[in-house]
Order: structure tokens, then C-alpha cells, then sequence
């Protein structure tokens, strides 16, 4: 029998940012038994045109998105705010298109998972690669946990992980206050919120915050690393995956022993 | 005329789109009760809501209850204002109390009110308006006590409707009180203060040997 | 009131440098958050009702016109007067005229969203009438000459020390050495202040969380009794309310009730829930002598006619802005209008146009927390969206903005020039942040450095490295 193909949707934050976190999510995809491709015709999902009113724009990047993975038997995503777009949103940007484009979105988005999804409630996998000495923590970023239902598939994974020990914030499902382009606008009250999640995050005595969606992550650590505060954060792919030889998100070398 | 030009501009909103069903209506299960089981939640869901209640055998016996409540709490009256010739027939005096007859004056201490029925799902009490029980009597005074029959406690907000139709038809009373607890605030620093603007205690009395009607068909 | 949603930054800014009103909203995660969860724990059926609620108020919108109608009917017939005004200033100017008529001088209010909205305590007074608000939190507010904060908690913003200033201030005629430490004093000075407005009151104007065509009856819901102190003691009651608050039967009154406080404040039923039906009746010893409806349109029927009418279905509990990070950030004045959080940045475009208000549907993160808990399941967050195409389509925002975004699109869509500017930048970034792993400052991105850092990128994309690296070996 021939082994699924995954194509991996990257998305721009890991493509741009994190690398490691985007192979440590293909060494994952390899582990459920898929063979993984990346088209190259991918770049953005359009989520940022979307949110901010421009419709046209994120027409044509999600066109060229259906595409660019048409030859794929899974689009697997490590952002469940970029599986969301796809998944969810991408049918109701084409509601209005013709009856054939209508028909390859709907089989595109049933396609599409989000990683931690992808690897535990589709592939039901029992054993990851990595392993973890220490305490952590997980943030259940927005778009995955209220758009895709996404809560504990991550913590079925993590408990694979030998050596984690999972400890949760008392509210990890609030907002971070990233919200895309939100935290550029209005500054002031993403910063509002997200020194609520770092006091959140720091109360429960983890060392590690792990969460799926990079975004997030960026403004969490962003504002760990402007306050001092010790806590890293790091994808939860690159965990499971045992992809730790990188700093942490927003850590330079000295400060990665 | 504003009232055609509103329902022009209504109506042909309206016209764009096809019209939507209600779907049928039916308490939850998890809050629908019946019986002695309605009784039982009753107590348990008014309690709750801090409404003290105490139990007479028979409506002649309200009195007495209340005159007991009245002498193991601080509530220092022994007049009570009411207008239900059902429980105004009774001997007040020989529990020591005097009664006012009327709706509530700003004055009044206590005041006395007979519910058309009560709704175990939330332990809540409804009330009509008439000459028989003023809607004031619920209002202006510091406490106010209900009389319940335990017959006319029903289930659920359904039950309480089906006896609300039986009794009035098309024509709902003036007022219809649905008193779940004494008046209570949290606007100052979002701390529960009670007695806001209406009673600051709320007490039921359950007459016990009324003769159970047939429960509403489920 | 004059809106000052526009200046959303500075209201946020300043909301965001105000240390009591942080304090205040603290109390919200724990409060009306927590108490909301609990009342939804305890009905394992809350998701079918939610439902329920929304096909109520959908199928109820579908056909509004017979709805009003057969309300009005029927409120006829129970004696009631029904008015009709097309905006705020005719309904202003219906309740002046009843208030005229009947040669009032006090009026008593119990609280009512839409009276806000219209502005009928301004109008009122400035013909020469008092106007005295009764809910607790309303007169707190009323006094300072500011407008609610939140649709269910109007003075959730201030503390018991202001509060007990504000009093010391207003009533003069108590005495200087009264004790108003806690909040039990503070209620009582309330009460017995407010108790004598009730008595000399000559008119009361209530809302109406609904309007019931089968009785012709409005329902009030309070904690306090204000409400129905209004609409018993005056000799002239008046309900305000819009046009998209008809139900047509009890038993779906019922339904959206059940909903309703739960979502609300957590309690399954509020202290007072009355159904009030017409004037007082031959035999009655209280109540109104007459019993006036003033159903406003103000934007509704446009509304109903245009992609917003989902919004409609609200009805009022605040859940949303409850549960919104932003406005736990920064309270309800800083939306510059009646309706704050994610109702109101739907709401207030809606009734005052996008040119002036389109901050509010874009300052969301649209985590999406307000669709879960609102209880007529309006999709917030799909709405705020459909506002921010408006404001594009408007050209709204700023230059640098829109060139940034014509910019990524026509980039992005382009993929291998995407792929090779990525390369570029990622290189140039990587390069000058690896040593740190992020930046404290940039020429660009000032927003987001001003309280954070950016972190580096790693200097090659994800796209590069599996190409030029072996397969599963990365690097």
C-alpha cells in the first residue's frame, strides 16, 4: 500500500521565522506513515487580507493555495488559525463562485488538518520522537481551539512525550492578544492582554509554553523577552518532535546552553 | 405616518428572505420536574435564592407560621398589610398579629401576597395583580411574605403558563410578578447587596393539605 | 450622547492608563464570567436552548411586521396607547408629549438601553423636566454625567470609594458624618433617596427586554425592583423600546428568558421578571392610570434589510463583552458609544455608520470567545468582518496601510518573486538579529515593539532549507 501524501502547508510565520518548527512538523507527518511534499506555488493562506476587509485579495490567494495542493491526500497545517482559513474559511470566501471551483474548495478544505489534529485524531499515533525533561505548559490559541474545536488532541500528544509534565495555566484558552495585525493597531491593549497571559504563564511554574500557532507565540514571547521573564516558548511540534537544537522563539544562542 | 412608513420598510425587509420556523418549545428534561419531586425542588431552588421557607398544614395556619417566623427573626412588626379575602378571614389576633387591609403604603413594615402558583425549575414565585393581592404588596415593603399552595407548585415555566391560560384566558392581569428572591444589587463594586429598592427578605409559606389538582399533561 | 468612537486610541489609551478602572474590570473573570459557567454547567441542555433562542428570534425577525401588529393589537385592546417613531428624535419628542400631556414633573426611570441610545434623558431635561434614573448603577452614573460602561452593569467601572464620594457630593442634605463604608451603606442612602423619587414621581419610563404579541405585554427582568417601582407607583407608565424586542408568544418568551440571565449574570432567573399588560384595571388599588408603547424603529428596519440582520437577534445579556479580551482591557467608555464590546462594534456602525466608527470592528482580535457564550449564536465575529470590508471598500484606513497590504498580496501572489524576497529579508534578518534572537527596535513595527519584542528569524525560510537539504536531515 502506498503511504498517504501530506502536503505541508508551512504557512508564512514558520516559512519566514521558525524553519525548525516546520521540519519538526514534517518528521511528525513522516511519523504517522505519510510521505510529505511542499509545493512551492504556497505562500501566504490570505489570512491577514481576509481579516483586514480585502476579500479580493484573499480570493486569490486561497485560489492559488487549492492548487498548489491538488495532488495531495492531506493539507496538514502547524497554525490551527491557518487551518481555519482553510478549512473553514475558504468555502464561504468562494459561497459565490461557480459550481466547480465550489466543489474543488469543499474537497480541498475536507483535506486539510490541523497538525496536532492531523497527528492524533486522523492517524491516532501512539509514539512520538521526542522527549522533554521538565515542566510545561500549553496555550490554546484562538482560531484552533473555537473554529476547529482543537483541545486535546495537543495534550494526548504531549503525553506521549516522555518526561513532560504538563502543567495548565488557569486560563489557557484566553486570548493572547496577538489577533494578527490587531497587535500593530491597537498596541496598547494587546499589551493589555497579553501581560494577563504572562501572568498566567508564569503562575503555573513552567518552564516551557508551548502552544501550535507561531503567531502567537511570537507576541508571547516577544513580551517575555521585553519584561525578562524566564519562561521559553517553543511550537509544540518541535517538541514532539524532539527538534530542541534551536534556542527557544525570540532567544538568542547565549541564552540556549 | 411613522407607524406605516416603520412597518413598509419592515415588511419589505422581510419579503427578501423565506420565513424561518419556530421549532417546537418544550422545557429541558434536566429542569422538568413534576409531583412531589416539583415540591422537593422547589424548596431546594428557592433556598437557594435565600427566600426562607417555612410549612402550614392548612391556610388557617398561615398565621401562626408567620407569627413564629416573626418572633425567631429580627423583624420587628406585628402588623401586616394584605388585601386576599382568602387569608384575611382567618384569626390574625390570635397570633398576636393585626392586619392592614389595602395595597402597600410607604410605611409598611410587612406585607402579605397569595401566588397564582410557583415554578420548581428556578424556585420562583409568580404572582397576579388584582384587588386581591396589589402588586405593591410585593414591592414597597422591607419583607414580604407569599403564601404558595403546594398544589400550585408546577415543574417548570410551562406548567406556570398552562395555569396562567386556565385562569385568564387572553387577558393577562395588569401585573405578573415572577419573584425569584428578594431585590438584590451588585452595582457597587460588584459586591450582592439585598434589599435594593424592594424587599430585603423574602419568605414562602407551602400550605401543605390543599387537594393536589391533576399535574399539567406532560 | 456624542459619540466619540473615532477617537478610539486615545479613549483606549487613557482607559488603559486609568489604575481603578483596571482594578474594576479585574473583577470580571471572576464575577460574571465564572458565575455565567457555572449557570451553564448546571443545564446540560444549554446548547439546544441557546438554539432554540436563535431560531426564536430568527423566525420572530422573518416575519416582524405581523409581529408588531399583532402586538399592537393586542396591546390596544389591553388598554395600552401605542406610539410609533422612526428615529430618536421623534421619539423623544412622543414622550415629551405624553409627559406634557399628563403635566409631569418628575420622571422615574428604570433602565433601558435604548433610552440611551435616543438620548431621552437630555431631551426631557432640557424642557424642564427631572428626570431621575433608578437603577442603582444608572444613578451612580447619571450624577457624574457619564453614560453606562456596560449594558448590564453600568458602573462596573467605578469602585465603592467613588461611589461614596459621588454621594457625600450629591446628597447634601444628609448628614456630614454619616458612615458610607460599605456597600450595604451606600445601597441603603440609595434606597431611601430614591424611594422618595419613586412616591412623587409623575411619570415612569421603563424598556422592555420584550414585547409579547400574544397578551400585548412587556417583560422587564431586574434584580433590584426598580423597574417595576417605575412602572407601578407613577400615574403614567411609558415603554421605550425597539421594534426587533417582539416575541409572539409566552411560551417562546419563556425559552429566550431561560437563556437570557443565565448568560447574563449567571442566576437562572433575575430577582424580578413582570410581565406588564395595559393600565391599571377597575378593582386594581395600584398601577398606572394610563399605560403608553413608543416603538422605535431608529435604524432597526435598515438593519433587518442588510447583512446585519443577525445582530438583531441580541438580546442584550452583555456575555460578549463579558467574555472579550479587549474589552476586559479597557471597559465600555473607550467604544465611544452606547453599546460597548463586540455587540457594540457591530451594533454602533450599524446605527451611526462606518466613517466615524470603524476603530470598533477592528479592534478585535476575533478570538471568536464571544460567539461561544452569546446565547442567540450571533457569529460576532463574521459580522465585525463584513464592517471591516466596508471600511476598506471606504478607504478608511490609512495610506501606509493599504499600500503594505496591495503590496503582500500582490507579492504573495506571485510566489516564486515571494519566495526570493523571503530568502533576501529572512537572510538580512537573520543576520542582524541571530546573535540576540530578536529585536528591540526596528525603523518599522513600531506598535509592536513599543511593548515587545520581535523575535529574529532563524536566516534561512522553511521553503529554502528543504530544498537545498537532504531529505529528513535537515540542515
Amino acid at each position: 500500500m502506498q503511504a498517504a501524501r501530506a502536503g505541508l502547508f508551512v504557512t508564512c510565520l514558520i516559512d519566514l521565522i521558525r524553519p525548525s518548527a516546520g521540519f519538526a512538523a514534517a518528521r511528525l507527518i513522516e511519523g504517522a506513515g505519510c510521505t510529505v511534499v511542499v509545493p512551492d506555488r504556497q505562500t501566504c493562506c490570505g489570512q491577514p487580507a481576509y481579516n483586514s476587509g480585502d476579500r479580493s485579495g484573499a480570493l486569490a490567494l486561497a485560489l492559488q493555495t487549492v492548487r498548489a495542493f491538488a495532488d495531495c491526500d492531506y493539507v496538514v497545517v502547524p497554525s490551527g488559525s491557518c487551518a481555519a482559513m482553510l478549512k473553514i474559511h475558504y468555502p464561504r470566501l468562494f459561497a459565490n463562485a461557480d459550481a466547480a471551483t465550489q466543489k474543488d474548495v469543499s474537497a480541498f478544505a475536507a483535506k486539510v488538518h490541523e497538525l496536532c489534529a492531523f497527528l492524533a485524531d486522523v492517524r491516532h499515533i501512539d509514539a512520538v520522537p521526542g522527549r522533554y525533561q521538565g515542566r510545561v505548559t500549553y496555550h490554546d490559541a484562538c482560531s484552533g481551539l473555537r473554529e476547529l474545536g482543537i483541545k486535546s488532541a495537543p495534550r494526548k500528544l504531549l503525553a506521549l512525550v516522555p518526561g513532560v509534565d504538563l502543567n495548565e495555566m488557569s486560563e489557557p484558552e484566553a486570548c493572547c492578544g496577538f489577533g494578527g495585525l490587531f497587535a500593530e493597531k491597537y498596541p496598547g491593549i494587546s499589551n493589555a492582554i497579553v501581560t494577563r497571559k504572562l501572568d498566567d504563564a508564569t503562575a503555573a511554574d513552567a518552564g516551557l509554553l508551548l502552544a501550535g500557532d507561531l503567531g502567537c507565540l511570537m507576541n508571547i514571547a516577544g513580551k517575555m523577552s521585553r519584561t525578562g521573564c524566564s519562561v521559553a516558548c517553543r511550537h509544540i511540534a518541535e517538541v514532539l518532535a524532539g527538534e530542541l537544537s534551536d534556542p527557544p522563539i525570540g532567544r538568542g544562542p547565549a541564552e540556549h546552553p | 405616518m411613522s407607524r406605516d412608513a416603520i412597518l413598509t420598510r419592515v415588511r419589505a425587509a422581510g419579503a427578501m428572505t423565506p420565513k424561518r420556523a419556530t421549532p417546537p418549545l418544550a422545557a429541558p428534561p434536566s429542569l422538568t420536574t413534576s409531583g412531589d419531586a416539583a415540591i422537593a425542588r422547589f424548596r431546594t431552588m428557592a433556598a437557594a435564592k435565600g427566600i426562607t421557607i417555612i410549612d402550614a398544614p392548612a391556610r388557617d395556619a398561615v398565621p401562626q407560621a408567620i407569627a413564629s417566623i416573626l418572633s425567631s427573626t429580627e423583624i420587628e412588626t406585628r402588623q401586616i398589610r394584605l388585601n386576599d379575602p382568602a387569608m384575611t378571614k382567618f384569626d390574625w389576633r390570635a397570633s398576636s398579629l393585626s392586619i392592614e387591609l389595602g395595597a402597600a403604603e410607604p410605611q409598611d413594615v410587612m406585607a402579605l401576597s397569595t401566588a397564582r402558583a410557583a415554578v420548581a425549575e428556578t424556585g420562583t414565585l409568580l404572582l397576579a395583580s388584582g384587588a386581591e393581592n396589589p402588586a405593591t404588596l410585593a414591592l414597597l415593603p422591607e419583607t414580604h411574605a407569599i403564601v404558595i399552595d403546594a398544589m400550585n407548585i408546577v415543574g417548570t415555566f410551562e406548567d406556570a403558563l398552562t395555569i396562567l391560560r386556565t385562569h385568564y384566558g387572553e387577558s393577562l392581569p395588569r401585573a405578573v410578578n415572577l419573584i425569584s428572591g428578594a431585590s438584590r444589587t451588585g452595582d457597587i463594586g460588584g459586591r450582592i447587596v439585598h434589599g435594593a429598592h424592594g424587599p430585603h427578605r423574602l419568605i414562602v409559606i407551602i400550605v401543605a393539605n390543599e387537594i393536589r389538582a391533576p399535574q399539567p399533561a406532560p | 450622547m456624542k459619540p466619540s468612537s473615532s477617537r478610539f486610541p486615545d479613549n483606549a489609551a487613557a482607559a488603559l492608563a486609568n489604575p481603578r478602572l483596571r482594578a474594576a474590570l479585574d473583577t470580571l473573570p471572576g464575577g460574571l464570567v465564572a458565575q455565567r459557567r457555572a449557570a451553564v454547567a448546571a443545564v446540560p441542555e444549554f446548547e439546544a436552548l441557546r438554539e432554540a433562542a436563535r431560531a426564536i428570534r430568527d423566525a420572530t425577525l422573518d416575519d416582524l411586521a405581523s409581529h408588531l401588529e399583532a402586538f399592537e393589537t393586542k396591546a390596544i385592546s389591553m388598554g395600552s396607547k401605542v406610539h410609533w417613531a422612526s428615529d430618536a428624535s421623534e421619539a423623544c419628542r412622543i414622550v415629551l408629549d405624553i409627559c406634557r400631556a399628563a403635566r409631569a414633573r418628575l420622571v422615574v426611570k428604570g433602565k433601558s438601553m435604548v433610552s440611551e441610545e435616543i438620548g431621552l434623558n437630555a431631551h426631557l431635561e432640557a424642557e424642564g423636566l427631572e428626570v431621575v434614573e433608578s437603577d442603582l448603577g444608572e444613578y451612580i452614573i447619571q450624577k457624574r454625567g457619564e453614560t453606562p460602561s456596560h449594558i448590564i452593569a453600568p458602573a462596573i467601572h467605578l469602585t465603592e470609594a467613588d461611589v461614596a464620594a459621588d454621594f457625600r457630593a450629591y446628597h447634601t442634605h444628609l448628614p456630614a458624618d454619616r458612615r458610607l463604608d460599605t456597600p450595604q451603606s451606600l445601597v441603603a442612602e440609595a434606597r431611601n433617596v430614591l424611594r422618595q423619587k419613586f412616591l412623587a414621581a409623575d411619570v415612569g419610563i421603563t424598556g422592555a427586554n420584550f414585547l409579547v404579541a400574544e397578551t400585548g405585554s412587556s417583560i422587564i427582568v431586574t434584580n433590584e425592583g426598580n423597574g417595576d417601582l417605575a412602572q407601578t407607583l407613577p400615574r403614567v407608565h411609558i415603554v421605550v423600546a425597539t421594534i426587533d424586542k417582539v416575541v409572539p408568544t409566552l411560551t417562546e418568551a419563556m425559552t429566550l428568558l431561560r437563556v437570557l440571565a443565565r448568560s447574563a449574570t449567571g442566576q437562572d432567573m433575575t430577582a424580578y421578571t413582570t410581565l406588564a399588560t395595559g393600565p391599571r384595571r377597575p378593582g386594581d388599588l395600584d398601577g398606572p392610570e394610563q399605560s403608553h408603547i413608543v416603538l422605535i424603529d431608529n435604524g432597526r428596519s435598515e438593519m433587518l434589510a442588510s447583512d446585519m440582520r443577525d445582530a438583531l437577534r441580541c438580546i442584550r445579556c452583555g456575555a460578549c463583552m463579558n467574555h472579550c479580551p479587549v474589552y476586559n482591557a479597557i471597559g465600555g467608555h473607550a467604544y465611544g458609544w452606547v453599546y460597548p464590546g463586540p455587540i457594540g462594534a457591530v451594533l454602533t456602525p450599524s446605527l451611526l455608520g462606518i466613517v466615524e466608527t470603524s476603530h470598533l470592528p477592528n479592534a478585535s482580535t476575533f478570538c471568536g470567545s464571544c460567539e461561544t457564550v452569546c446565547p442567540v449564536k450571533i457569529p460576532l465575529v463574521s459580522l465585525m468582518r463584513t464592517w471591516r470590508e466596508r471600511a476598506k471598500q471606504q478607504r478608511l484606513e490609512t495610506w501606509p496601510a493599504r499600500a503594505l497590504s496591495k503590496l503582500w498580496i500582490s507579492t504573495a501572489t506571485r510566489p516564486a518573486l515571494y519566495h526570493l524576497l523571503a530568502r533576501v529579508a529572512v537572510a538580512i534578518g537573520g543576520a542582524l538579529g541571530r546573535r540576540k534572537g530578536r529585536f528591540s527596535s526596528l525603523p518599522f513595527a513600531r506598535g509592536w515593539l513599543a511593548h515587545r519584542e520581535l523575535p529574529a528569524p532563524q536566516g534561512r525560510t522553511f521553503q529554502q532549507l528543504w530544498r537545498e537539504t537532504e531529505r529528513g536531515v535537515p540542515r
